[in-house]
């Protein structure tokens, strides 16, 4: 009798496991589905397909906004807000960037999630893929948005196909930072503009001690922020043909090549270990205390610099290139403002509507111009390059240049993992244990067979 | 009354009960459901029945190599562990001045935060600058890039988990302090030696302790993770890719949570498996006093 009553509480809890998670929507396809499609007809369209204009009809209303960023800076914006409407309540919760991922993951997977988050820009798409937020393509274009006040690339990282999976908030770009003292002292006048001078530039900055331990190190790919598909879209190269890997093509190879090539001008391997390692101890970045001469990270860094060592003397500019003249990409991460559905059409409105006033100009001039942080609004981005002042005319310049060539992975919901993938190839042939062409066609591989996987689990 | 007296003691034990039902039962049978779907952490999913599995087996091409590196962590550190906890745990029951002042001492590595460990860990096994490496160069041994070769990483981790022996210590010294003084004066009587009395009384009186730290610490090595996690990831050329940490980036990276519940699944048969062998192997060689 016993076990009767366990296998029947066993059943039991089985099927509320499937029931609780199933949801009622599963579909003929296996592809991820965008749950908002159903909804389309109560955010605004018409019977004719045609969007009618939106009016806020809400009145008191709460919602909740999540974020990971400057959390004085955003309580800030929320309180003018709240007093430009009073009818809207605004619960903003700051959480901390490095715990954020652990809950916002969760929250998102059990709908729990607040009506307005900040997050990854870059992956943006896959959440709307998989149902977790709102497309807001109709809801915009009842409100009249204008997609072209955005930055391009950040504009187009939140489409998924001719859906809009969130409103740009914040972008970064990486640049070349170098230090002006030791160019001066190896008789370098201007930065480099290709790979080939980065090199040159390399051997020169070097400097050894009595024991032959680095010293100075002029440059490395591995310090810093450059990733190495920035390295192969300079050259040229892409990551992804729609789902086939092409980052193992000519110019990926002779992208990688080069990094290796860099690496033996400033000491080999072995050297470039025992140096990171003496990095990894200090809280300072290496560039920062005068032992590396160049160095790739991103426009946030010129912050870093002026607070920990203000006397430094640096300049900026954009990537190098494998020619000087093309291909000036640079790889851009940030940040957007996505939604989600409770059911609740006002709450959902209030979030959009709020959402909208945040990406603004005058919104992200506010937020931009203390933390001079790069806005996805382009009139804003501009008016902070010309308010702060403070980090140099030739920062800007180059920072404002990326801005325009800034690039994000290509994308791939069957197997977004594939930089990770990359980034093993570029460790191989750094430690010397495979060739560029063997590394990045042995990756290549891995991705094709991880896409494979994905589709025997979803086709 | 007795029914009476029934549901009172279940209203009491209803908040550990709903515990149960809650947070163990409930994910653990969810995550069998969801083994045999592609459930990616979206609204919809659908059954897809044994491919997770064969896609494991088949085409993985992380999966088998992340298996190589939690069996030899296991079969490195689960030894080790147990020598230096009974080791430590012997030394900590001698009867010097200050003993509880070491004692403190050795456990104060299981209440420290990880993170923090790590950190320091991070710092020691520095090639250049770490203090252990420092200490080879005393003896004219030149270290090994301890984080970053693949040759040596696993075994970095493991040292870093010895650090943590101090948990194995405190049962290992309750047990010993157990062991009735009886057994040794009738062994001095009868002649015996330190070594015999060490292997004829103590070794068996603390074999139950063995036993479970042997059990549990094969199934912690098996699981280990967060070391690799927070101090090398997938480690150089993939070395400290472990089965968790990879059924980890299966699920967060590449949102492909019903195969990592079906790595679970997987991780679980081999884990009770090796844990049922361990049980009838060894199980019967540990002395019972009762």
């Amino acid at each position: 009798m016993k076990r009767k009553w366990m296998a029947l509480f066993l059943a039991l809890v089985m099927c509320v496991s499937l029931v609780a998670c199933g949801d009622d929507t599963q579909g003929d396809d296996n592809e991820p589905q965008n749950q908002e499609e159903e909804q389309k007809p109560e955010n605004g369209e018409g019977q004719d397909g045609e969007v009618e204009p939106y009016e806020p009809t809400y009145g008191e209303v709460e919602i909740d906004f999540w974020q990971h960023m400057d959390g004085e800076q955003f309580q800030i914006l929320v309180d003018e807000y709240m007093d430009l409407h009073p009818n809207v309540k605004i619960n903003l919760l700051s959480v901390s960037f490095w715990d954020y991922g652990n809950k916002i993951i969760p929250a998102l997977a059990g709908g729990t999630a607040p009506d307005i988050l900040l997050y990854d820009l870059a992956t943006a798409t896959e959440r709307l893929a998989y149902g977790q937020t709102v497309d807001l393509t109709d809801h915009l274009a009842a409100r009249g948005f204008d997609p072209s006040q955005f930055r391009t690339a950040s504009m187009e990282c939140c489409m998924l196909d001719d859906q809009i999976a969130g409103l740009p908030y914040l972008t970064d770009v990486r640049i070349l930072y170098y230090n002006k003292d030791h160019f001066a002292e190896a008789g370098i006048e201007e930065p480099p503009a290709t790979w080939d001078q980065v090199l040159e530039y390399t051997e020169k900055l070097t400097t050894y001690d009595e024991n032959g331990n680095i010293e100075r190190m002029g440059f490395h790919t591995g310090l810093g922020n450059l990733f190495p598909w920035t390295m192969i879209w300079t050259y040229g190269g892409q990551e992804l043909d729609g789902e086939t890997p092409v980052f193992n093509s000519q110019e990926g190879i002779d992208a990688l090549q080069m990094a290796y090539d860099i690496q033996e001008a400033s000491g080999g391997y072995d050297n470039y270990q025992l140096f990171y390692e003496g990095t990894q101890s200090s809280t300072m970045s290496p560039f920062v205390m005068g032992d590396v001469s160049m160095i790739v990270d991103t426009n946030e860094f010129a912050a870093t610099i002026m607070r920990d060592n203000p006397e430094l003397n640096w300049g900026a500019a954009i990537l190098p290139t494998s020619d000087g003249e093309n291909n000036h990409w640079t790889w851009s991460g940030g940040f957007d403002l996505e939604f989600t559905d409770h059911g609740d059409e006002d709450r959902l409105n209030a979030a959009i509507d709020f959402g909208l006033w945040l990406v603004s100009k005058e919104a992200q001039i506010t937020y931009g111009t203390k933390s001079a942080n790069l806005m996805c609004n382009t009139e804003a981005a501009e008016a902070v390059a010309a308010e702060r002042t403070d980090l140099g005319d030739e920062y800007w310049a180059a920072v404002m240049e990326s801005y325009d060539y800034g690039r994000y992975h290509d994308r791939c919901l069957a197997y977004p993992d594939f930089t990770n993938t990359i980034s093993s190839a570029y460790t191989y042939v750094m430690d010397g244990t495979k060739t560029p062409k063997q590394a990045l066609d042995d990756a290549a591989e891995i991705v094709t067979q991880e896409i494979n996987n994905y589709h025997l689990m979803n086709d | 009354m007795q029914k009476r007296e029934a549901i009172t003691g279940y209203l009491f034990a209803s908040p550990w009960l709903i515990g149960l039902f809650v947070f163990t039962l409930y994910p653990l049978l969810s995550s069998l459901v969801y083994s045999f779907t592609n459930y990616s952490m979206g609204k919809d999913f659908d059954f897809i029945g044994w491919t997770n599995f064969k896609i494991m087996f088949t085409s993985d091409h992380g999966f088998f190599q992340s298996i190589w590196n939690s069996v030899w962590y296991t079969l490195v550190s689960t030894p080790l562990n147990l020598i230096c906890g009974f080791g430590v745990g012997l030394l900590m029951n001698s009867k010097v001045k200050g003993i509880k002042v070491f004692r403190c001492i050795y456990y104060l590595p299981c209440v420290i935060s990880v993170v923090a460990t790590t950190m320091v860990w991070s710092w020691m096994f520095q090639t250049k600058y770490g203090l252990l490496n420092q200490l080879l160069a005393y003896i004219g041994v030149q270290g090994p890039a301890w984080l970053t070769d693949p040759a040596w990483s696993k075994t970095a981790l493991v040292i870093m988990g010895l650090w943590n022996c101090g948990g194995g210590m405190m049962m290992y010294l309750a047990g010993l302090k157990g062991i009735s003084s009886t057994y040794y004066e009738a062994a001095e009587i009868d002649g015996a030696n330190a070594w015999w009395k060490f292997w004829k009384i103590t070794l068996p009186m603390i074999s139950p302790l063995l036993f479970y730290n042997l059990l549990t610490g094969f199934i912690g090595g098996i699981q280990v993770f967060t070391n690799a996690f927070l101090l090398t990831g997938a480690g150089t050329d993939n070395s400290t890719n472990f089965y968790v940490y990879n059924m980890y980036t299966m699920a967060m990276n590449n949102r492909r949570m019903g195969y990592a519940c079906a790595m679970g699944w997987i991780l679980l048969i081999v884990t009770m498996s090796l844990s049922l062998l361990i049980w009838r192997k060894v199980g019967s060689r540990v002395y019972y006093e009762s």
